[in-house]
Order: structure tokens, then C-alpha cells, then sequence
């Protein structure tokens, strides 16, 4: 009798013991992502598209990313490059901002203007002086998967265009790697 | 009996203390020339006395135990106190899941603290087994890491210099009359005038250029270093010696460090009198912190009212690499961003440009100027307001604090002009010890062609010397026996 009371508060503390490992196991698996938006205020989206579809797309466009680097330790990364809708066209013309299409739909981030004299030398046109583009993205605003680089262009009268890049942004559990040629899909 | 259990219980301290002191010296032997032995000195200390405060509490609480089990157990504790920031790296690194300090460490505490309880269930002879191991492991890893280190001083005795054709300074005839006061002027990281017009479009410089010319300076517009840095550089131009460059080398970094220090120049202008001058932060903790100073009548490096007296003055870069590691990881990645030692060397920057043209000191007098800007951190924007710390590496700014820069050298030359005997015009030398080099930081910049990185700045005012060999491709080797040829007649050939 007693012996089976011992027995079965072993198993109990056995049990137990093995309920505090899965919760602890749980935990280290599961809050970065329930906890880490929390966290970090900076490098959210500024709205949420389901898709593209109803935008017409930019032929004329160009544009290309130099760099993403971390700019934030708790995990707010900086995407840097330039993107202009047409060469003759000053870029203060329109608005444009950097969408990323993924697992978790279209995610649109505000962009940044920054002056890119190179750009404005290379195409020999002073209209795109300020061509360059810097985008912070929190890596706890997107979900691991690969996201597709698109850029919006949006006109005084809120006509907006897009412009599909060759780049995607890779987000793996703990980063964000910029990949400059994703393929068609 | 109490003095029997204290003997006892020291004799099993020994495991931890080993443990402790194992990641100290492996840090400080992989960071010979860099590292100050002070910090080392003291990191080492410091982590003695948490393995002590571990042990002695884990044998004030579970008094009933072994103390080869308490050793161990706190051992075990050590580990995740010194490798912490390690442990989170390498998973990080791995991304095999979502790695956070706030998942990560609570998980590490619930595994240590299992496993150190875990070895007070086992029996003494198991223990004592453990714990033997333990220390000889220890042992052998903390000699392997004295070996090196020795091994390391062995090899620093050997000269490894090229043999310039340099006349040793030996026997001159003193005399103070007529001999100009010399100002070396070092920008380090300061990209030559031609790469600021071609890369960054920069049409300005034109105006810095017509001031030193203005002033009477020749400025040689296609003068190259003959290496990306600022050791090798100083070292070959402060002894009219070439330094073979090994990127990366301890040993050459230590004999370009002394070679810096205790250099040619400023032993030739003391035989004719001068006296030396310093004003120099590059033994600072941001640079180089195990460096000699500088063997000047009076060097300014850090002068006392310059220091500063905050809780966090008391870490340098080596502390900070070796506790990134810790457990204290997780707050030290948001404490980095205000390091002493940058603030540190923003105040001797600007107290190096208000003071140095106006040090009180007889003619004539050699002084060094080494300024660390437009060198990363970035610390100052053009207008020299104080940048972000996010964007102290950040190498989209560079050339903000490059305008800057060139302000603070137009304040100093001009303040030196000014405080200067009008009867007896300096001798100033401008220089960048090498250009630009787009190195460690984010933001790189783009289409960077190579040959940027050793163009420096090279400008000079020789008063009276007017038929000096100056070219506008002049190698900087030659700066000082182009000086001393004119002014001491002393016949050191060009190379």
C-alpha cells in the first residue's frame, strides 16, 4: 500500500517534471514569435494589401537595392537603393513606398527618400538626384518565407503603379537576407 | 574542524577558478598588440571573483555536500554566466529557429540549473572523478593559451623592419637659432582631395584647396600611401622606412606600434633641440589600447579633464568583447551604443584642434596632431552636430563627417598661422595616413575602386624651401627627408 503511494507520487514527479520540460521547450520555440512584435515599435508596415491586382503595373520603371543590413540589434533591418518611375519625370512626382509580396500577402512600408547623385550621373538626369530609397522592416513584421520586392508609385491624384523588382527578401527564423535575383515565382 | 573544512573546500575551488580565468586569457593571447594586459588583468579578476561569490554561496546553501559537487555544480553555473552571448551566436548563426534573449536565456537557466542539481544527486567517487577532469582539462587549455602568448613574445624579438638607407641621427651641432616650429597633422581616414571630386562629386574641395594654397602650401593631389594603414603608415612615415604591410599580423602590428612610439623623426629633432609635442588618442581603448605612448616631452592622450566618470568608463573594447560573450550579452547590445571610449575620443578630437595651435611651449618644437576622424565612428555630421550612434558605422555618412573634417583642419591651420612667430613661419605638413577604405561598418559604398583607398590628403608648407623636390605624386616616405633636407642639410636620400 505504501509502496504503491510511493509509486505513484514518482510518476506524479515524473509527470510533472516532464510537463515543465514542454512548457520550457515551448517557450523557447514559440515566443519569439508571440512576444517579438511586442518588442519592436520600429520598421512595422504601414498598411496591408491582399494583392496587387487592381494596380496597374510600370513598364518604364527601374530600380535596384544595394544593401540591407540590420540597423536595429533588436532586429530592425535597412534596405537601401533607388527606384524612378521614368527617367523624365522628377521623382518628387509621385510617392513610393516598398511593397513585399509573400505568404503573408502584400505588406506595404513606408520608404524614405535619399539623395543618390550617382543615380542622377549615371542616367545623366539631374530629376533623379533624389532617387535613393531607404526602407526599415522589422523582421517581426513579416513571417519566415520569401518576399517578392515591388515598388509603388503613387501620383498626385492617387493613381498608383508598380513596379515588380528581380529582388525578394529571404526571412528565415532569425534574418533577413536580401536576394537579388529571386526568379519569376 | 572549521579551519580542516575551509582547507577543505579552497582546494576544490580550484575548478572553478580555472574555468574563470580560461576565457579571459584566451581572449586577451588572440588579441595580443590590441588589448590592454591592465583589462585583461582585471576582466580575469573580476570573473575569479563571481566564480568565488558562485561557489561560496553554493557551499553556504547546500553545506551538506561534497564541495567537489558544489565545485562542480558551479562550474556548470560559470559556463552559462562566461559563454552565454557565445551560445546565442552560434545559434543565431545556425537559424535553425528563432533565437531572442528573452526565449533563449530563460531556457539556459532551467537546463543549468537542472544539470547543477542534477550533479549534487550524484555520489562523491562520480564527483570526484568530474571533478579531476575538470580541472585538467582546464589546466591544459589555459597553458596551450600561455604557451601561445610566450610564443608570441619570442618571435617580437627578431627584427623584421626593411633597412632603409637612413643615417642614424648621431652627432649634430645644436643650435636653436632659426629653426622652425614643425606641425605633422595627421587626419586618419581622410580620402585625398581628387577622390572627393570623383566619387563623391564634391566640387567644394576646390575652396579647401585654394586656402592651403592661399597659404602657401603645396598640395600634392596624386600623393599614395603605400598601404591601407594607419600603423604601417605612421610607422614607415615617422622613421623614413618601409614596414612591410601584413594585414592582420600581430607581430608587425606590435613593432609598427613601438616604431610609432619611440620613431626616427622626433629622435633626429630632439638632437637639434626641439622639443616634442603629442597630441594623439591612438593608444585609446577606441584604437589601438595596448600601445605605447608616445615618447614626447608632453603627449596628450587623454588628459584629465577629458576623462569621464561613468560606471561604464571602466570598460574598453576588450572588456567589451570578452563580456559580449557573458551572460551580460543581452544588455550590453543596447548599452554599446554609448562606449566611453567614443565619447572619449570625440572630446580629444576637439580638444586636440582647440589646444594644440596654442600650447605654450620655447621654440622650437616638433608636434604631432593625430586626429581620428573622418575615421568610422562616425561621430560628427558636416555641420559637426553629433550623429545617431546607429549611424556611427554606417558609411552612407562618412563623408558628412569628411566635410567636418576638413573645417576642423582649416580651424587648425589657421589658429596655428595665427599663434605662431611671425619672424619664424611653421613648417605644417597635412596628411591622411591613408584614404577612404570602405572597410567594416554597413552601407558600403558602391563602384568603390581600390586605388581610393590609399590616396590620401598630402599638403605641405615649408617655409623658405622653395626648392624642395615636391611632385605632386610624392610618395610619403619622403615627407620628413624632404623637411630635414632643407632645414639641417641633411642629405637623406629620396626613395
Amino acid at each position: 500500500m505504501q509502496a504503491d503511494s510511493a509509486g505513484k507520487l514518482w510518476r506524479g514527479r515524473q509527470l510533472l517534471g516532464l510537463a515543465v520540460w514542454l512548457i520550457i521547450i515551448f517557450y523557447l520555440i514559440l515566443a519569439p514569435m508571440a512576444l517579438g512584435p511586442q518588442i519592436v515599435k520600429e520598421g512595422r508596415p504601414i498598411s496591408f494589401l491582399g494583392s496587387m491586382e487592381g494596380f496597374e503595373a510600370n513598364q518604364n520603371g527601374k530600380a535596384y537595392f544595394d544593401s540591407l543590413y540590420l540597423y536595429d540589434k533588436r532586429g530592425v533591418y535597412e534596405l537601401s537603393g533607388w527606384a524612378f518611375s521614368t527617367v523624365d519625370l522628377p521623382v518628387d512626382y509621385y510617392l513610393r513606398n516598398l511593397a513585399l509580396s509573400g505568404p503573408a500577402g502584400v505588406l506595404l512600408f513606408e520608404a524614405i527618400e535619399v539623395n543618390r547623385q550617382d543615380v542622377a550621373n549615371h542616367f545623366s538626369e539631374g530629376n533623379l538626384t533624389m532617387a535613393g530609397l531607404k526602407i526599415r522592416i522589422s523582421k517581426f513584421s513579416i513571417p519566415t518565407g520569401l518576399y517578392r520586392i515591388i515598388i509603388t508609385f503613387t501620383s498626385g491624384n492617387q493613381d498608383t503603379q508598380f513596379l515588380e523588382t528581380p529582388y525578394c527578401l529571404l526571412r528565415t527564423p532569425n534574418q533577413i537576407v536580401l536576394v537579388s535575383n529571386c526568379g519569376e515565382d | 574542524m572549521g579551519v580542516r573544512m575551509a582547507k577543505h573546500s579552497i582546494k576544490y575551488f580550484l575548478a572553478p577558478v580555472l574555468f574563470a580565468v580560461y576565457p579571459v586569457l584566451f581572449y586577451y593571447s588572440n588579441n595580443i598588440g590590441i588589448a590592454a594586459p591592465l583589462s585583461a588583468v582585471i576582466l580575469g579578476f573580476s570573473f575569479v571573483v563571481i566564480a568565488g561569490i558562485v561557489y561560496l554561496a553554493g557551499l553556504v546553501t547546500f553545506s551538506k555536500f561534497h564541495p567537489a559537487k558544489i565545485s562542480i555544480a558551479s562550474t556548470i553555473l560559470l559556463f552559462l554566466m562566461l559563454f552565454y552571448g557565445l551560445i546565442f551566436s552560434a545559434l543565431r548563426k545556425a537559424d535553425f529557429f528563432a533565437v531572442e534573449h528573452f526565449s533563449l536565456l530563460p531556457f539556459l537557466v532551467f537546463i543549468t540549473v537542472h544539470l547543477a542539481s542534477s550533479v549534487l544527486r550524484q555520489s562523491n567517487k562520480t564527483s570526484l572523478y568530474i571533478w579531476k577532469t575538470v580541472v585538467s582539462l582546464c589546466g591544459v587549455l589555459i597553458l596551450f593559451n600561455i604557451a601561445g602568448m610566450m610564443n608570441y613574445g619570442f618571435r617580437l624579438s627578431m627584427p623584421t623592419a626593411e633597412e632603409g638607407p637612413v643615417p642614424a641621427p648621431t652627432v649634430y651641432s645644436p643650435t636653436k637659432q632659426g629653426l622652425p616650429d614643425i606641425y605633422y597633422i595627421i587626419f586618419d581616414e581622410m580620402a585625398g582631395f581628387e577622390v572627393a571630386r570623383r566619387y563623391w562629386d564634391y566640387s567644394k574641395i576646390d575652396d579647401f584647396v585654394s586656402f592651403l594654397e592661399k597659404n602657401n602650401f603645396f598640395v600634392a593631389e596624386q600623393s599614395h600611401g603605400s598601404a591601407p594603414s594607419t600603423l604601417n603608415q605612421l610607422a614607415t612615415r615617422l622613421n623614413f622606412q618601409v614596414f612591410p604591410f601584413a594585414h592582420e599580423s600581430t607581430e608587425h602590428r606590435i613593432l609598427e606600434q613601438e616604431a610609432i612610439a619611440d620613431n626616427l623623426v622626433m629622435k633626429y629633432l630632439k638632437s637639434y633641440g626641439y622639443t616634442t609635442i603629442s597630441f594623439s588618442d591612438l593608444n585609446s581603448d577606441l584604437f589601438f589600447s595596448a600601445m605605447p605612448s608616445m615618447r614626447a616631452d608632453i603627449a596628450y592622450e587623454n588628459p584629465d579633464e577629458l576623462e569621464i566618470h561613468t560606471i561604464t568608463s571602466i570598460f574598453d573594447e576588450f572588456s567589451y568583447l570578452a563580456l559580449n560573450n557573458t551572460i551580460l550579452s543581452p544588455w550590453l547590445e543596447q548599452a554599446a551604443i554609448v562606449q566611453p571610449s567614443i565619447e572619449e575620443h570625440r572630446q580629444m578630437v576637439l580638444f586636440t584642434v582647440e589646444n594644440a595651435p596654442r600650447i605654450y611651449s620655447p621654440s622650437p618644437k616638433f608636434v604631432f596632431i593625430y586626429l581620428g576622424i573622418p575615421h568610422l565612428p562616425v561621430l560628427f555630421d558636416q555641420y559637426g552636430r553629433i550623429n545617431d550612434p546607429k549611424d556611427y558605422y554606417n558609411w552612407d555618412s562618412y563623408f558628412g563627417q569628411y566635410i567636418y573634417s576638413l573645417q576642423l583642419a582649416k580651424v587648425l591651420i589657421e589658429d596655428i598661422l595665427t599663434f605662431a612667430d611671425s619672424g619664424q613661419p611653421p613648417v605644417i605638413i597635412l596628411q591622411s595616413d591613408h584614404g577612404a577604405r570602405n572597410l567594416a561598418g554597413f552601407n558600403n559604398l558602391q563602384g568603390y575602386s581600390e586605388e581610393y583607398k590609399t590616396w590620401i590628403v598630402n599638403a605641405m608648407l615649408l617655409p623658405g624651401c622653395e626648392s624642395a623636390p615636391l611632385s605632386q605624386d610624392i610618395n610619403p616616405i619622403n615627407t620628413f627627408p624632404i623637411v630635414f633636407n632643407c632645414y639641417f642639410d641633411a642629405k637623406i636620400p629620396l626613395q
